[in-house]
């Protein structure tokens, strides 16, 4: 399987243009990752609350990114390159 | 009029959406583990044409298609899709059912306020109108969901028909079934196909009907009845004798397409009737220790899940499928009624005991069974809503009662699984969350 579980913090820039949330780049270990589309959006319950999974990708890989609204901190979760 | 929305290759199609380097490749996504073990839960269309099914072991399409990918199944990516394909169909009408977490049963009416029962054109206008909403639902999930995601459906006078309907173009199909040719000359619409209830009945094959399977087919065309066509002119009478009154009139009815069954909405379905939870190992295991973990698990899911909507049940049965595919049921009935994991599991546990092919022959690793097995799951039924039962006398339950709560707390708060019993800590990991496909209403709480 190509998909790497990644589960670290990361910073996210972010566009919200009402009503959609779209990340646009995520810094990960240093490095400026490019988001340049966002595939699919959808919610995880987390106990009493949801996180949300913004499943995005560039021309190198796609990526899952977790977005937790009760602390509002960014996660990578996974790394799919070929 | 009744609308049947197939979701096209659900899980595949949401996977290859997600992750666009799986676009327009063979993937089979299957459990976790994605091990030999696993099923196909769904596979893309790319791996469909080259026969992969559905259920089929994950060795046996790997050996059909071996370039597919296996993509672990994510069960919360689409039982959140299908709540956001409820509020898509809600949109468009109150008259939605969920037949399984892929498919729904739409009712149109016509929104003419002028609209007169039994007239034509009236009617006509409910086509009209059926297929309006089909075309904007369409357009509405490649919008919300996107490009990758989409469904075929049927439209027809009755649920029976509006199904097959939809099986009738995939993917991305829309059928529409009248009952003459006449009505159709009034009807345009874009690529979809119309076709009269006849014709349609003509290009299927008994098996294709829903209620139609394996054992009624074999017993069907003993009879002589090959063709839905044939099954629809076959006299009431006969089908009676050879399968009783229920089944009788049921299968004629099929034959002639009739349906009166209506749409229940959701929350209108008749309470829970079971309680089950089953996985397939990702290898397979020989020890009777081995088993009970796995178990211990699912027990716990169970009781989570019947606690959530507050049942307690008496009737306990459990089972496991083996490497060679035979499998054993066990089950009892009891005077008390439980929802507690553990005392679910004792049970089950010791119902596995007394089962025939467990033998107490110690090897290295403790008892083992007689064959490898490969598959375990548990049910409960003869169930009765906590409202109806007494609080317990002693205050040892009494205590366990509130220890049970406690947990459930945390874990309503925190997320499935923050606190467990120690023994599962050490399957956790291999198993995952899994809805009851049996279970119609199973996504719609998860989606509380």
């Amino acid at each position: 399987m190509p998909t790497v579980q990644i589960d670290e913090p990361i910073e996210v820039e972010v566009l919200f243009s009402n009503p959609h949330v779209r990340p646009r780049a995520f810094v990960h270990r240093g490095r400026v990752i490019e988001v340049e589309k966002v595939n699919f959006i959808h919610r995880v319950p987390a106990g009493d609350h949801s996180r949300w999974v913004f499943s995005v990708s560039n021309a190198n890989a796609a990526y899952r990114l977790s977005f937790d609204p009760t602390d509002l901190r960014w996660y990578l979760v996974d790394v799919y390159s070929q | 009029m009744i609308l049947h929305i197939d979701m096209n290759a659900y899980f595949a199609t949401l996977e290859q959406q997600a992750n666009p380097f799986l676009q327009g490749r063979p993937i089979l996504v299957c459990g976790k583990g994605s091990g030999e073990r696993t099923v196909v839960a769904t596979a893309s269309y790319e791996a469909k044409r080259l026969g992969v099914k559905t259920g089929m072991a994950v060795w046996e399409a790997k050996k059909l298609v071996p370039k597919a990918m296996i993509v672990a199944a994510d069960y919360d990516k689409y039982l959140d899709t299908t709540r956001r394909l409820g509020e898509i169909f809600e949109h468009h009408t109150p008259e939605v059912e969920f037949f399984s977490i892929d498919e729904a049963f739409l009712k149109i009416t016509n929104q003419n306020p002028n609209v007169i029962p039994n007239n034509p054109e009236s009617e006509l206008g409910t086509i009209r109108e059926a297929i309006r909403v089909s075309l904007r639902i369409k357009e509405q999930i490649r919008e919300e969901l996107g490009q990758w995601v989409t469904c075929s459906i049927g439209i027809a006078e009755n649920k029976l028909l509006a199904k097959i309907a939809s099986e009738f173009k995939k993917p991305d199909g829309l059928t529409l079934v009248l009952p003459n040719t006449n009505v159709l000359s009034g009807i345009h619409f874009g690529s979809g196909y119309q076709v009269t209830h006849r014709y349609l009945y003509q290009q299927i094959k008994l098996d294709d009907i829903p209620g139609i399977g394996r054992r009624i087919l074999r017993r069907l065309l003993k009879l002589g009845i090959t063709t839905p066509t044939i099954l629809g002119a076959t006299p009431l009478p006969i089908l009676v004798k050879e399968f009783g009154d229920h089944w009788g009139h049921l299968l004629k009815n099929l034959g002639k397409g009739i349906d009166h069954s209506p749409i229940v909405r959701n929350e209108l379905m008749p309470g829970e009737k079971s309680f089950s939870h089953s996985y397939t190992l990702p290898k397979e295991i020989y020890t009777f220790e081995d088993a009970k973990k796995v178990l211990l698990e699912l027990c716990e899911m169970v009781g989570r899940r019947m606690r959530k909507k507050g049942f307690s049940g008496r009737t306990i049965g459990v089972f496991m499928r083996f490497t060679d595919m035979s499998a054993v049921f066990e089950r009892k009935t009891f005077k008390e009624y439980t929802n507690d994991g553990l005392q679910i599991y004792r049970t089950a546990e010791s119902l596995l005991y007394q089962s025939w092919v467990f033998r107490k022959r110690v090897v290295k690793t403790g008892p083992a069974f007689t064959k490898p097995i490969r598959q375990v799951g548990i049910w409960v039924t003869n169930l009765v809503h906590e409202h109806n039962l007494p609080l317990p006398l002693f205050e040892e339950d009494r205590r366990i009662l509130k220890a049970i709560k406690a947990v459930d707390q945390i874990n309503d708060k925190h997320g499935e699984f923050t606190i467990m019993r120690g023994p599962i800590l050490a399957v956790y990991q291999k198993i995952q969350k899994i809805p009851d496909g049996r279970n119609r209403r199973q996504f719609m709480l998860s989606s509380d």
